[in-house]
């Protein structure tokens, strides 16, 4: 008989802020048993992470519990008081949080913070011998490399999977039941993604541990989960084993976020007809390179190396890397930011290197960027229509109604209301925000738009508007792209070419349908094995998973 | 860290001279010279002619470039000069007043420090329940009150409580550390607002990290989250701020020197400038100044101890 680790029924959490409620999850009901793992899939504002908070007992002052009942194991924790609380947190549930690079405390090492997590009750550090046996045989049992000496380290040491892989040793550390995994991954790179997905399956094999998975990620849902819940606006819309969710969906907005999966869309948008003539090269890049001066003795620090590439006028070109492939410092050289010190650059048939003032100020209008994230790029005092504004009184357009006939053709360009311009932007919505970068960026009336993960930060239905958006732009107005992503997927619907990046060099580079139907890199199959439900596209119906027993 | 060390000292010299030569420059430019208001006191009955020799006598007839040369050169041979006023070498007053001066500067900075703390960490604490929240805004009004109190008021009401009222704390007749007890801790509550205010921002912030959720997840208690996370994470930027710090204990120990009646470096600080004692104030600016310095060298050298991230070399550890 299987054991139950989490049981909620009929919760209803709501927040109250100036006087206001807003009510956060309506009547979720759940249930998880030992060695178990649902994915509790949410857009943002969903819930989820609510939910996730509830069941560790740290909701925030201002959100309460209105009705219903979380047990863990037997304990009914519903209305816990603080102290009581801390007997059940990390002994029974435990945690792995969202963010590794900020989840551990920065001026402790490693060793003092698994300490604490094996005897948080204790004063902590490694005094004790068998302490710092654990805490070794921790780290080991997590896969990280020379145990011992990682104890004496600092967290700003360790790289992004590694800082997880201790969030995880801390979380297990006194054998909870279960986990609430918030978001595990989404911070890490795909490859790393996959070895912490797999290292949390082994978890829950070994050791019996129900884990409450918490993702955006509908595709990442489908990897190791014995179960999906989906979760909108603070309601269970479906509950189901994970591959029925995946064959039959049952309620509208499954189908509707399944349907919005970029995976899922089979043919890049529009495949250039091989009988027209290949229009012009506007990006010409050859064999370009560029170092950065390290402060230690060791010299220079080769950020990227023979790098080349042509991209034909209104086509994309995709470019694939993890962090410290040097697609950062590629863009940068594109933008005229940095001047390579290798290899050259052509733009619209110019060197931005060897331009300056006039000439170069009007390459940079017809070469925009749009960013990650749409708030940040934006200067927070301004509203919409400054924003938008501003690039327009910069090029020398000081007629007002003239200025406003160009925002009202642009804005209606990328499906923005022009009610919405007298709002601050960090009052629109990501997706909102992301238009209006677009927005203020074709202002410029721009050829290449260089786009940096311009749809990581998106829930899915957002992202795949954008998505569409910025095929119907290049249709319409034959703007040529750059675009760079993690996520595969999303360059194979919107890519007619592909780079892929690895520590500065190019392994490949070639016809996007080429690269993920025959790839020649190991890299390249690496990275494509990373996708998950990559097995579900390519297949009519999905396959056995044989991860799922 | 033996290169780093070097260039810092180099540094440290070539402020100590750039202060020494700026004082000189701004004590010449002011009308008259301490011999001229020493001995020109009608009562004395000196004749203009004594007068000069007087200052032939002490040098104050040279030319600038002169006596700045000649006073450069006695200061780098360990030579403070002589107070006109007293006729005694500078280095022998120092020596008698420095004492008193560093004990209330300690007394005040580590006072102001623990005050700080406490502040803060009753702030962090009662920030947790629906009722402490009230108290918690309570406490982070009171640097913003403190910091406008002035000094001398608060030492003459502390007279009045601690050593007339309570009977607590004798006003005369102390000595050492006993001396400076009172006047410090008076002195601290208004150096502890600008620390408490800094600690107090910086704790916030840090409250609002993931990792705090994170270590309450683990079940790890909210005090124990302050003292061995909260608090350490906070401290960097309030020790930065304590530098400055300085600057305000030596401008509150002029008057608390003189309320309390207490022979310090203030106190004598206050009566070179009535009688323009040239070489007595650029010895106190000397002393300031290197005071300034040394505060900022420690403070970047205890940093990286306490915030590994901004650790200038790997170090060596046990594990």
């Amino acid at each position: 008989m299987t054991r139950t680790c989490l049981s909620i029924r009929d919760l209803d959490i709501s927040y109250t802020r100036h006087g206001s409620t807003h009510q956060a999850l309506n009547h979720v009901s759940l249930d998880l048993n030992a060695g178990e793992m649902l994915a509790l899939v949410g857009e943002s504002g969903s819930g989820k992470s609510t939910l996730g908070r509830a069941v560790l007992g740290i909701l925030p002052p201002n959100a309460s519990v209105q009705h219903g009942s979380i047990y863990i194991g037997a304990h009914n924790v519903t209305h816990l008081s603080e102290r009581a609380w801390r007997q059940i947190r990390g002994k029974k549930v435990a945690l792995i949080p969202q963010d590794p690079a900020h989840s551990l405390d920065p001026v402790r090492t490693i060793g003092a913070q698994l300490a604490e997590a094996l005897r948080p009750h204790q004063s902590g550090f490694l005094k004790r011998h068998n302490t710092r046996a654990e805490a070794i045989a921790l780290l080991d049992q997590m896969g990280i490399t020379r145990p011992a000496q990682r104890l004496g380290q600092y967290p700003h040491e360790l790289s992004g999977g590694m800082r997880q892989r201790v969030l995880i040793a801390a979380a297990i550390a006194q054998r909870p039941d279960l986990i609430v995994a918030d978001e595990p991954t989404s911070a890490l790179d795909v490859s790393v993604q996959v070895q912490i997905m797999a290292l949390l399956a082994t978890l829950r094999r070994e050791l019996g541990t129900a884990i409450l998975f918490i993702t955006h990620d509908l595709a990442l849902a489908s990897e190791q989960t014995d179960y999906v819940s989906v979760l909108n606006h603070g309601v269970i819309c479906e509950t189901a084993p994970t591959r029925q969710i995946f064959s039959a969906p049952q309620t509208a907005y499954t189908q509707r976020l399944i349907a919005n999966l970029p995976v899922f869309h089979q043919t890049p948008a529009s495949v250039p007809d091989p009988s027209s003539p290949t229009p012009p090269d506007v990006i010409k890049v050859a064999n370009l390179g560029y170092s950065y001066a390290q402060t230690t003795r060791s010299g220079y620090r080769h950020a990227m190396q023979n790098i080349t590439f042509t991209v034909p006028k209104g086509r994309t070109l995709g470019i694939v890397g993890e962090s410290g492939s040097g697609k950062t410092t590629l863009l940068r050289c594109l933008l005229g930011l940095i001047t390579p010190q290798v290899g050259t650059i052509e733009l619209l048939g110019q060197d931005p290197s060897k331009l300056k003032g006039q000439a170069l100020r009007y390459l940079r209008r017809k070469v925009q960027f749009v960013y990650q994230n749409p708030h940040v790029s934006f200067d927070p005092r301004y509203n919409a229509l400054k924003a938008l504004e501003e690039p327009l009184i910069n090029s020398g357009l000081p007629n007002p109604a003239q200025r406003r006939k160009m925002i009202d053709d642009v804005l209606q360009k990328v499906h923005l209301s022009s009610t919405l311009l007298a709002r601050k932007v960090s009052a629109l919505s990501g997706g909102q925000a992301q238009r209006l970068a677009l927005a203020r960026a074709l202002l410029c009336q721009p050829e290449i738009l260089v786009l940096d993960e311009v749809v990581s930060a998106l829930d899915v239905s957002i992202q795949s508007e954008i998505l569409t958006l910025l095929e119907n732009l290049q249709k319409d107005l034959g703007l040529t792209y750059i675009f760079v992503s993690h996520d595969l997927s999303v360059i194979k619907r919107l890519s007619h070419e592909v780079l892929i990046l690895q520590n500065g060099e190019q392994v490949e580079y070639g016809k996007t349908e080429q690269i993920f139907s025959k790839p020649k890199n190991d890299y390249t199959k690496i990275l494509l094995s990373c996708i998950p439900l990559f097995s579900f596209s390519t297949s009519p119906l999905p396959k056995e998973n044989e991860k799922i027993i | 860290m033996i290169r780093y060390l070097f260039t810092r000292f180099l540094h440290a010299i070539f402020v100590l001279w750039g202060a020494f030569t700026l004082s000189f420059v701004l004590l010449q430019v002011m009308p008259g010279d301490a011999v001229l208001v020493k001995f020109q006191d009608p009562e004395l009955g000196l004749s203009p002619q004594q007068i000069a020799d007087m200052r032939a006598t002490y040098g104050a007839d040279e030319s600038a470039i002169t006596q700045y040369v000649h006073v450069l050169g006695r200061t780098l041979h360990g030579n403070l000069g002589y107070s006109i006023e007293t006729g005694l070498p500078v280095g022998q007053m120092l020596h008698a007043t420095y004492p008193t001066t560093l004990r209330l500067a300690i007394v005040s900075f580590v006072g102001a420090l623990v005050l700080a703390t406490i502040c803060c960490a009753l702030a962090i604490l009662l920030s947790g329940s629906p009722v402490g929240r009230y108290l918690a805004a309570a406490i982070g009004a009171i640097p913003g009150i403190t910091s406008g109190i002035p000094v001398f008021w608060l030492e003459i009401v502390a007279i009045q409580l601690v050593s007339f009222h309570w009977k607590l704390i004798p006003v005369v007749g102390l000595s050492g550390w006993s001396a400076v007890l009172l006047p410090g801790l008076a002195l601290a509550i208004p150096i502890s607002a600008p620390l408490a205010q800094v600690f107090m921002a910086a704790a916030h912030r840090v409250e609002t990290l993931p990792f705090i959720d994170v270590l309450r997840a683990r079940g790890v208690s909210p005090l124990r989250i302050l003292y061995a996370h909260i608090l350490p994470n906070a401290l960097p930027p309030t020790l930065t701020v304590s530098g400055l710090v300085f600057g305000e204990i030596l401008a509150g120990a002029v008057v608390t020197e003189t309320v309390f009646g207490l022979d310090g470096l203030g106190q004598l600080a206050q009566q070179a400038v009535a009688s323009q004692d040239v070489a007595v104030l650029q010895a106190i600016i000397l002393i300031s100044v290197s005071g300034f310095v040394s505060i900022g060298f420690a403070s970047e050298i205890i940093q990286p101890l306490l915030d590994p991230r901004i650790g200038r070399s790997a170090r060596q550890r046990k594990y």
